[in-house]
């Protein structure tokens, strides 16, 4: 945090952030039939901060997103923000784990974790409020489709952290990935 | 010098699709694991839950975490519910943490008809006639757990 950041950075993390709500409003639109699963679109938005602007920026974008986007839908401080909001922060501890300390593992492999850990997250929230273990009847299948768009988010972000032209606008150092 | 450089410049492109895999190695093998885990645990589950398919079955509906309250026309308790003994179809309402719900009620099926809620996930789920498939309406803090009737007696004694 202790660097400047330049008009194109804030310009860039207000869209980001803009991005992430839309996605995650948008999403919440989408039924599967199965309480906590989506795309996690917005979970894309998160990692790609992450690899731009780093911790804090992305904490803030990720708190702001889930507070923001509840508000919009109508769930804030319901059960849905709590499940939403350890999912957020539990899948961007893990992702900047994944992307700090584990080099091996490119962004689809922070994603896939990340996606994961946001299941688990929801799933831990469901077993506290309701008080049975039973909540875990939905785990395998939200966890399998966690996989599937955690891997096809994981890629987009990498092809996005290839573009030359938005990462020196960013002012993003490609060694930090390789 | 200029012509070279050209000729040159190609070549990445197959190098970068031959390493794609190697790569991608780690997060191939983490996404595999997890799959590989997560399915086993799934398929393990419905391989014992496939024991207990046409069944008589019992729901408890449960709001955070506690047993509920239903009161039938002669002010009994009657939750958990047999749905062996039910043979006609009907409705129950249940207050939830922020809205009622409609719990319907036929032979050896439950479902939530209709429910406040804005996800609609516990009404998605649809009737329900074998064990170990809760309904969870977590808005609400409603989860319906359904067991078989052996596993409920064995439970209370």
């Amino acid at each position: 945090m202790k660097k400047k950041f330049t008009v194109k950075q804030i310009t860039l993390l207000a869209m980001l952030l803009s991005l992430a709500l839309v996605l995650s409003i948008a999403e919440s639109f989408i039924p599967f039939g199965i309480p906590g699963l989506k795309l996690g679109l917005a979970n894309m938005v998160i990692l790609l901060a992450i690899y731009y602007f780093g911790f804090w920026v992305a904490l803030a974008i990720d708190i702001l997103r889930v507070v923001i986007s509840s508000i919009a839908v109508g769930t804030f401080l319901a059960m849905g923000f709590a499940m939403s909001m350890a999912g957020a922060l539990l899948s961007f501890f893990v992702m900047y784990i994944f992307y700090r300390w584990f080099k091996a593992f490119t962004p689809v492999g922070t994603s896939v974790a990340g996606a994961y850990s946001h299941a688990l997250a929801q799933i831990i929230v469901g077993v506290i409020y309701l008080g049975n273990w039973g909540v875990f009847y939905y785990f395998p299948v939200m966890a399998i489709a966690s996989l599937i768009t955690g891997t096809f988010n994981g890629f987009i972000v990498e092809l996005i952290l290839q573009n030359k032209y938005l990462a020196t606008a960013v002012g993003y150092e490609k060694s930090k990935t390789s | 010098m200029e012509t070279e450089e050209k000729i040159e410049q190609p070549t990445p492109k197959p190098e970068r699709k031959k390493n794609f895999f190697l790569k991608h190695l780690w997060d191939f093998v983490l996404l595999g694991t997890l799959l590989i885990g997560t399915a086993s645990v799934y398929i393990g589950r419905a391989i014992v839950n496939s024991k207990d398919s046409n069944k008589d079955i019992v729901a408890t509906v449960l709001f955070e975490g506690n047993k509920m309250e239903i009161l039938d026309s002669a002010g009994k308790n009657r939750n958990p519910i047999n749905l062996a003994d039910i043979n006609e179809y009907e409705e129950i309402e249940i207050q939830g943490r922020h809205t009622t719900l409609t719990i319907a009620l036929k032979h050896n099926s439950i479902c939530v008809k209709e429910s406040g809620c804005p996800g609609q996930e516990c009404v998605h789920e649809g009737w329900v006639s074998k064990a170990n498939h809760p309904i969870v309406c977590a808005h609400n803090g409603i989860y319906i757990e359904v067991e078989t009737s052996s596993w409920s007696d064995i439970i209370q004694g």
